[in-house]
């Protein structure tokens, strides 16, 4: 058991410590920051104070030693002149200053005429000299060394002189611009100059000069913070140097405010002055630091120095900066503390509750260990539970000992599984361990066993494999259900089934059967059908054969009819003409031989109208005319005969008859005008030379005559119209065209056939069939 | 010759009775009618006549009908049909029944029809 005593230290008290403590040293922090900014100011004051004031020490001695350097120059020139040397060596003395001190633009000496020898009209227009012949000579740096120029007329009228001339002491000149008489280069800068004096007498003088820049460029270096400055001003007020050169030479009293008398007045006597005041050069709030500058006896001269307030609290912000972050880290890490506080503590609450709730399993546990002895005991299903490695019953509920009629568990536990099965193929433990181990590695195993009673009666049982872990130990649950009841109906139903099954069976036999007549029948309906196909283009063939006849007929109705009207007329000529003969035979004989042929004429006319009228009387039906059996043969020769006189010497004529009589039964008449229509057709084909070939054949049923010619044929296009009325190829008057027309009606008359074929060039066939009449 | 044969031509058409008249005229003694009705009038009135040549085709009254309304009258009479149709079934008919002796056609040929007389005369001679 772990205790569960609460953490000493209450959160609530922590968290408030971190807070306090944050919260303290974030209010040092600004303390400390606004307090050192105070003394930062003061301080950065001090420090400007302090470097303008250094810079104007620094200034003031660039001067003095100017000025000392002027005078020690002078009274050498004094010394020379009053010992009576000579000029050259008051300008080696010139040379030899400049050459020890190279912060000096230059140095010069000027004198009155005749001042220093009294010789000046020796020297006038010589070299060194000017056309006065005064002692006046400069030399100045320039391109790192030293040149010289001659001092003249115009010199005399300089500031740099006359100031010295008429104070009659050491003064510094205001700032100004001059170039050297033969450089071209301009310089700015400022002059000391001495007077030469000997007795109360101006002899001439001496000067230093500086170059303003090169002055700048020391002051520079002396540069407060980042953007202050120094600033060189004259007396006058005139700005000598400042880093922004559009200020230098303008007036500083022009350019501050009349408002600042405070300025203005200190300025002017040359006393130090410390003010926050507006800069009227960068328009930036300042401290504005003025330092005297005292230059031998003439008025002195002020250092400014600006110095911007920003930049001297600079420091001090960033002070505050600094704590700021200091702060918002210390925060950060606060905040992580307390939620790291929480986190644990609602960890350990977590642990706290696990524990309790595994107390709480363990009862539960205990009491559930005691509930399944209970239930085991108590349920109404059979368990047995089994040890699958040594193979023997460990432990069994009631139901098992009343299922399987057994008093005590000492019979059942310890035994084989065997002992519960009735152990004949195919329910034999042994042989289905394969069960076991599927519950083992798979899962519950369900199926169906005979099993068996302590008495040797059998029962069904549905059992029931299923892996356990019970102590730690791997068994198998097995449940067993007695079945009889159910399996005793399910082999009812399997006979119910089997009994449907069968029925189905015989009935699918019987359709089946069915199916099979239906599709023979189907057969059938289709052979019919094919049938019925044939019958129809036999149909069709016939219905054209019929349109054809019923033409034919009614052509022949027609025909006769005309033909009739026909006759009439032609009786009339008839008549007219054998009485118009009769009257010249009585009247005019002599006359008989001139009227003759023209008789002949008509009577021929007449002839011909009559054959063609008779033609046409063909065509009417005769269907109840009578109809004789005769040989085909006879009507052959009959017909040859009749036309013997139109046969000509050239027609070889063959015929070769089958052996016996073919009877037909026939119109004699018509068919004697079929064969002498087809024959002397045949005989007209023949232009000169050929052959005629007649054969007679017979089938069971019909009587075969095939007519051959070997005559000029008839062309394809013509073969299909030869049976057509009036068509003919024949000369006006030798055929009307009729011919083959009758002989088709008339064979068609009789039931039979008639073909023909033809070779243009090579002859024709004509073939007839006819029915055989037995 | 003694009298002549005496001839009845029956016919719709007044032409044909004049041709038969000038044709025949000359050897027979030809009387001519238009139709049935008034051939059978004319034998009515002419017992003497012999032989009867007819149309076929006649209004109201064919040659057919003629004849045999003519040959129950005087079965003696020979008849014969003078037409310009076919060989027909009644006419067909009538020849097989006896009424009639034989069928001409038209236009006539002079011979045909005097062989027909002839065959009359010859026919009675040898009865």
């Amino acid at each position: 058991m772990i205790s569960s005593k609460p953490p000493y230290t209450s959160i609530r008290v922590s968290i408030s410590a971190a807070i306090i403590t944050a919260v303290f040293f974030v209010f040092l922090f600004f303390y400390l920051g606004v307090n050192l900014r105070e003394y930062i100011y003061e301080d950065s004051k001090e420090i400007a104070k302090e470097m303008s004031r250094s810079a104007a020490v620094q200034t003031e001695r660039y001067f003095n030693s100017a000025l000392w350097v002027a005078k020690s120059i002078a009274s050498k020139a004094m010394l020379i002149r009053n010992l009576g040397g000579d000029r050259q060596e008051v300008r080696d003395v010139l040379v030899s200053e400049l050459h020890d001190n190279k912060n000096f633009l230059g140095a010069w000496t000027l004198w009155e005429p005749n001042a220093f020898d009294g010789k000046d009209h020796l020297y006038a227009g010589k070299p060194l000299h000017n056309s006065m012949g005064t002692l006046g000579n400069g030399y100045f740096y320039y391109n790192d060394s030293i040149q010289m120029e001659i001092m003249g007329q115009r010199d005399y009228t300089g500031s740099y002189y006359v100031l010295a001339k008429e104070k009659r002491s050491e003064s510094i000149l205001e700032p100004y611009r001059w170039t050297y008489g033969n450089v071209k280069k301009s310089f700015y800068g400022t002059s000391i100059s001495i007077p030469l004096i000997d007795e109360g007498e101006f002899l001439g003088a001496i000067g230093i000069d500086i170059d303003i820049d090169e002055l700048q460029t020391e002051l520079n270096k002396a540069r407060p913070y980042k953007s202050g400055y120094l600033s060189l001003i004259t007396s006058k007020g005139n700005i000598v140097s400042h880093p922004d050169s559009s200020f230098v030479t303008q007036n500083f009293f022009s350019l501050i405010s009349t408002a600042d008398s405070i300025s203005y007045a200190t300025f002017l006597q040359g006393k130090e002055l410390t003010l926050e005041t507006v800069s009227e050069f960068t328009g930036e709030k300042v401290f504005r630091f003025f330092y005297p500058i005292s230059l031998g006896g003439s008025e002195p001269w002020s250092i400014m120095v600006e110095l911007p307030i920003s930049d001297t609290t600079a420091r001090s912000n960033q002070l505050i900066v600094v704590a700021l972050i200091i702060l918002l880290v210390g925060l950060g890490l606060i905040i992580f503390l307390i939620f790291n506080i929480l986190d644990r503590r609602r960890y350990e609450r977590t642990i706290l509750a696990a524990m309790a709730e595994i107390e709480e399993r363990g009862k539960v546990a205990a009491e559930n260990a005691r509930n399944y002895k209970e239930i085991f005991n108590s349920t109404s299903e059979a368990i047995i539970v089994y040890d699958p490695e040594r193979k023997v019953i460990l432990d069994v509920n009631d139901i098992v000992l009343f299922l399987f009629g057994y008093g005590t568990k000492a019979d059942v536990v310890g035994q084989r599984l065997r002992m519960l099965s009735h152990e004949q193929p195919p329910f034999k433990v042994d042989d289905n361990e394969v069960l076991m181990s599927k519950a083992l590695s798979e899962e519950a195993q369900i199926f169906e066993w005979l099993a068996q009673k302590s008495n040797g009666e059998t029962f069904w049982a549905e059992v029931s494999l299923r892996s356990a872990t019970i102590n730690g130990h791997r068994r198998i649950l097995t449940v067993v259900r007695d079945i009889s009841e159910k399996k005793k109906s399910a082999m009812e139903l399997e006979q119910y089934r089997n009994h449907l099954e069968q029925l189905v069976k015989e009935r699918t036999e019987e359709l089946e059967a069915a199916n099979e007549e239906l599709t023979a029948i189907n057969d059938e309906l289709y052979d019919q059908k094919t049938k019925l196909q044939e019958a129809m283009v036999d149909l069709k063939n016939t219905q054209h054969q019929l349109v054809q006849s019923e033409k034919m007929a009614s052509l022949g109705v027609l025909a006769s009819g005309i033909a009739h009207e026909i006759n009439n007329p032609l009786n009339f000529i008839q008549g007219g003409i054998l009485g118009i003969e009769n009257y010249f035979a009585k009247h005019f004989p002599d006359h008989k031989d001139n009227v003759e042929p023209l008789i002949s004429a008509i009577r021929e006319g007449i002839h011909r109208s009559v054959v063609v009228v008779n033609s046409l009387n063909h065509y009417t039906r005769k269907d109840n005319q009578t109809k004789t059996i005769c040989d085909i043969h006879s009507i052959i020769n009959n017909s040859l005969i009749m036309i013997q006189g139109q046969i000509k010497d050239t027609i070889a004529l063959k015929c070769n008859y089958y052996d016996g009589p073919l009877n037909v039964l026939c119109n004699e008449a018509q068919l004697h005008q079929v064969f002498l229509n087809i024959l002397l057709n045949s005989i007209q084909a023949i232009d000169q030379r050929g052959d005629i070939n007649i054969s007679t054949t017979a089938t069971a049923k019909k009587v075969r005559v095939v007519i051959i010619d070997s005559g000029k044929g008839i062309s394809p296009d013509d073969l299909n119209r030869i049976t057509d009325p009036f068509f003919t190829t024949k000369d006006p008057g030798q055929g009307i065209g009729l011919g083959l027309s009758i002989a088709l009606s008339i064979i068609r008359d009789h039931k039979g056939k008639i073909d023909f074929e033809s070779v243009e060039g090579e002859g024709t066939t004509a073939t007839i069939t006819l029915p055989l009449k037995s | 010759m003694n009298t002549p044969l005496k001839l009845l031509f029956v016919d719709d058409e007044p032409i044909n009775l004049m041709l038969f008249k000038i044709c025949f005229g000359e050897n027979y003694h030809v009387i001519t009618a238009e139709s049935g009705a008034e051939a059978l009038k004319v034998l009515a009135e002419n017992s003497d006549i012999s032989v009867v040549f007819t149309d076929m085709k006649m209004p109201w009254m064919s040659g057919v009908e003629f004849a045999r309304k003519a040959k129950l009258l005087y079965p003696r009479i020979s008849f014969y049909i003078l037409t310009g149709y076919g060989l027909s079934e009644p006419i067909q008919q009538a020849i097989d029944d006896g009424v009639l002796n034989r069928c001409l056609f038209k236009p006539f040929d002079i011979d045909e029809v005097e062989q027909a007389i002839a065959d009359v005369v010859n026919t009675k001679i040898s009865n």
